[in-house]
């Protein structure tokens, strides 16, 4: 029944209904948001992305066949934007990220969370691809095989980056237990 | 899920969105209705490039034309020959139905 929904609430938004459109985003905007704060820099960053990805998609979703689910397509945009995002931040937003991080360090701090910031810590020092291979998989909703289609790799691929992530996670983090 | 899962999944999300959150739907349909306007202006702005272009093209047909014609026939055509473009452009730019 939720997937008739959707269809229909993909063809109406696909003809031009806001309504529809901003129905799909209620429905996807929770686990599109979680999956870009899990491998972004900072918060402000991987909302501005999330909203970036639902812009193309109402732009482009007269091209989305049905071939994959709606999800799927949402994440792999949501990726896409997230990798050239991080050109971007080479180019010239590492200052930026640096005063967010002290920021976010103070923060966490002053709350008491020193153990959220070392696995944060640990994390963020993963490449951009295995964090988002571990952000999907991991505790995620993705199989492997999805996974594979949002990041556009093959899915031995993304297995040997879940694997290594999380070794190279459990070495990190295994002298903090 | 293992234990370093747990953590990792506790850490990630210690503060996950709302399931329903309004404020980033207004946000979303904000961007969408921004980019389309950018879109729009886009459009007209090119439109008129080119009906600029086109005229400056036909500057010496027109000049000879014109030159045989009554001072108020010339305003008139000019009035007529503005008000249909812009008319057009707008309709081009904003999707309105002309009848």
């Amino acid at each position: 029944m939720r997937d008739d929904d959707e269809t229909a609430l993909v063809r109406q938004s696909a003809a031009g209904s806001e309504a529809a459109f901003a129905a799909l985003v209620d429905r996807h905007q929770r686990a599109v948001r979680t999956f870009l704060r899990r491998i972004c820099h900072d918060r402000e960053e991987a909302e501005d992305l999330a909203q970036e990805t639902f812009l193309t998609a109402w732009s482009t979703l007269r091209r989305f066949k049905g071939n994959s689910a709606l999800r799927t397509w949402l994440f792999a945009i949501a990726w896409r934007k997230a990798r050239n995002a991080r050109r971007g931040w080479f180019r010239g937003r590492a200052r930026d990220h640096a005063w967010a991080e002290r920021q976010e360090l103070e923060r966490t701090i002053n709350a008491g969370q020193e153990e959220a910031i070392s696995v944060r810590r640990a994390v963020a020092s993963l490449p951009l691809e295995q964090r988002a291979a571990l952000a999907l998989c991991l505790g995620g909703e993705f199989s492997h095989t999805e996974a594979a289609d949002v990041l556009g790799i093959p899915l031995g691929t993304v297995k040997s980056h879940v694997k290594r992530g999380r070794s190279k996670l459990k070495d990190m983090l295994g002298g903090d237990r | 899920m293992t234990d370093l899962d747990n953590e990792l999944a506790a850490a990630w999300d210690e503060a996950p969105p709302a399931v329903r959150d309004a404020i980033f739907r207004i946000a979303v349909l904000s961007r969408i209705e921004r980019h389309r306007f950018r879109r729009r202006m886009a459009a007209l702005l090119t439109t008129g490039f080119a009906a600029y272009v086109i005229a400056a093209a036909l500057a010496p047909q027109l000049n000879s034309t014109v030159a045989g014609m009554s001072e108020n026939s010339v305003l008139t055509l000019v009035g007529l020959a503005f008000v249909v473009s812009t008319g057009w452009g707008l309709s081009r730019a904003f999707r309105i139905k002309l009848r």
